[in-house]
């Protein structure tokens, strides 16, 4: 039988998991090692957050079994394995992230304390491909940025960084 | 409306800018320089994260107008693509450079280069990719002081340089992995850098080859990854080269040639990976190419693979599958192989005769593509009765004949754990057939009772 542990959310909510599946996050794994897992797992993550943590854990611990002898991924491949059924989750996974940016953030904050390194990666480039390509103004009401620069202040970081500005 | 939303967009609070800076700059080193750059001018947060990026990556071809109009970059834009580069090397300075990449479609000044890699050098450089071309025919001379970085453990080379190797010998102390391209003109470079590179792990040579030198040799007792590429420039015919590999630790081992030199392959006794693939990299229509002479060329992919019958997984492009077609009975056993993958696409007596000739077989990934004619095969491989617990097959169309196919799998494969079944991509009816699928498949027989089968 797997060994399971409870943890337990900031609002308080248990959830029971295999030890395999939270043992990718390296905080808890340590907490375990040092013995402060008898009972609950008290953890600062919202439930909210911490049911997305766990459905991706439980997901990538699958995808660490299959790709084990499938390392050879050339672009050829990766495009082939777009009708894999990981790629479509991963996909669904991050539009979902995307149409809500406070559940984005919050999953962002957990995989970093957690310590979460794929998860982490994954929210990075995911935030990244958010980015890429768009203009300043863009990025700003995307993320509800505010310009605090006076038009002399953003006038001169223009200047200096000149080429970064082109089109 | 629009204005109604983004007014109260504008109320939401701007939690990208509260993250920490170790994640700003996790999320900014997966942009290239220019956009994280870019970023300063958000706000007065972001003013500064980008200056202690670790992962520099440069590309002028981002400031080409038209894309159209490829690789012409007026003076004005390598002006300020220059003074972009010396101006992030200045103020992202003294943070260590964990990656340094630099493409130019159009690189003026060699002094540039020497200078920007020199700094990414002295900033304690992890790893280095360069893309280059310049208005000369020569060969581009890499700095000097790349050959003797004590932290540089990844050096990809994506254009010909001029590799000159110290006098001394001893060259790339920390080296792990090398990617160069080179041409069959040369002193046989690959054997230089091998015996001199201590720790040389993984190597990826792309070969122009004009019909020089006749035998390449490689062979190394450290190298784990290896990865070759044969690149025919001008006319396609069968040449005289002579490939030949000894390497005992090699795990990895990948082929891409068309047509194929002739291979030796000795020692091979770590080798587990195997990807081979006889097609050509820049045909354009390579089904062509394939028929002109998969005839000849048959006998070198069938010695080839005689060389590799240890390995625990293969992987078989379409166009080696096309040259095994005419001599499908020379393939050899393979008694180790547990993972096989392979483009079949109209060729299905031949995936049986691989499967009978790999008893060892535990997952199967197959891109069957093109409807062909089902023949029942004679005898039923032993894999499929023993072994063999996952399949894969892709580019189900859900056509008579590839029925019969999975019909066939699913009754005879005893020991059969999983069939993932992939419906062609882009195929317009994919829902229906779906569902439709999933109904036929379920009155099929079952060899295995504890078959599990998805369709995706």
């Amino acid at each position: 039988m797997a060994i399971m542990y409870a943890l337990k959310s900031s609002d308080n909510e248990i959830f029971e998991v295999e030890q395999k599946v939270i043992e990718q996050s390296e905080t808890i794994k340590k907490m375990i090692e040092d013995g402060a897992a008898t009972g609950e797992i008290p953890l600062q993550v919202s439930s909210k957050t911490l049911a997305k943590v766990l459905e991706w854990c439980k997901q990538r611990q699958h995808k660490t079994v299959e790709n084990e002898n499938d390392d050879n991924k050339g672009k050829r491949k990766k495009e082939r394995d777009e009708d894999d059924d990981i790629k479509e989750w991963e996909n669904k996974f991050s539009d979902e992230l995307k149409a809500d940016k406070d559940v984005l953030f919050d999953l962002l904050l957990a995989s970093n304390y957690l310590d979460l390194p794929a998860l982490l990666s994954f929210l990075c480039q995911l935030v990244a491909d958010m980015v890429a390509g768009k203009m300043p103004e863009e990025i700003r009401r995307m993320f509800n940025i505010e310009n605090d620069f006076t038009p002399e202040e953003e006038k001169a970081i223009t200047a200096e960084h000149g080429w970064a500005f082109q089109p | 409306m629009d204005r109604k939303s983004d007014c109260s967009n504008q109320e939401k609070e701007d939690r990208f800018s509260g993250l920490p800076d170790p994640i700003l700059r996790h999320i900014l080193s997966f942009l290239p320089t220019k956009d994280a750059v870019a970023t300063s001018i958000l706000s007065s947060r972001w003013k500064l994260v980008w200056t202690s990026l670790t992962n520099l990556c440069f590309d002028d071809r981002l400031c080409l107008e038209d894309e159209e109009d490829t690789d012409v970059l007026t003076n004005d834009a390598s002006t300020m693509f220059e003074n972009f580069v010396n101006r992030v090397l200045v103020l992202s300075y003294p943070v260590d450079i964990n990656k340094f990449s630099l493409h130019c479609c159009q690189l003026r000044y060699l002094a540039c280069l020497q200078s920007w890699v020199s700094t990414a050098i002295m900033r304690n450089v992890r790893e280095i990719e360069l893309g280059i071309k310049m208005d000369s025919f020569i060969p581009i001379e890499l700095p000097e002081s790349i050959y003797t970085s004590r932290t540089l453990e990844v050096l990809k080379l994506n254009s010909d340089f001029a590799i000159r190797l110290p006098p001394s010998g001893l060259c790339f102390p920390s080296l792990k992995i090398l990617h160069v391209e080179i041409d069959d003109g040369g002193d046989n470079l690959t054997e230089t850098l091998l015996s001199n590179c201590p720790v040389l792990e993984d190597m990826s040579i792309m070969v122009h080859l004009y019909g020089h030198f006749a035998t390449f040799n490689i062979s190394s007792c450290i190298l784990k990854r290896l990865t070759l590429r044969f690149l025919h420039e001008g006319e396609l015919y069968l040449t005289e080269h002579h490939v030949v590999i000894t390497a005992p630790n090699l795990d990895y081992l990948s082929i891409l040639d068309w047509p194929p030199v002739s291979y030796m392959l000795y020692e091979l006794h770590s080798l587990t990976k195997v990807v081979v693939d006889f097609s050509r990299l820049d045909a354009i229509n390579p089904y062509n190419e394939l028929m002109v002479c998969s005839y000849q060329a048959a006998p070198c992919v069938v010695q080839l693979l005689k060389f590799i019958t240890k390995t625990k997984f293969l992987s078989l492009t379409i166009g080696t599958i096309h040259v095994l077609d005419c001599v499908a009975d020379f393939f050899p056993r393979f008694p180790n192989l547990t993972c096989l993958e392979v483009e079949v696409l109209g060729r299905w007596e031949l995936l049986f005769v691989l499967l009978s000739r790999a008893p060892n077989l535990e997952s199967l990934i197959a891109d069957i593509g093109f409807d062909c004619n089902w023949t029942k095969p004679h005898f039923v491989p032993d894999c499929l009765l023993s072994h063999l617990k996952t399949i894969k097959i892709r580019g189900i169309k859900g056509e008579k004949n590839q029925l019969k196919l999975i019909k066939y799998l699913l009754k005879n494969g005893e020991v059969l754990d999983t069939l993932i079944i992939c419906l062609q991509r882009a195929f317009p009816q994919k829902m229906g057939l779906k569902d439709k699928l999933y109904q036929e498949l379920l009155i099929f027989e079952r060899g295995s009772k504890t078959c599990k089968v998805k369709v995706l």
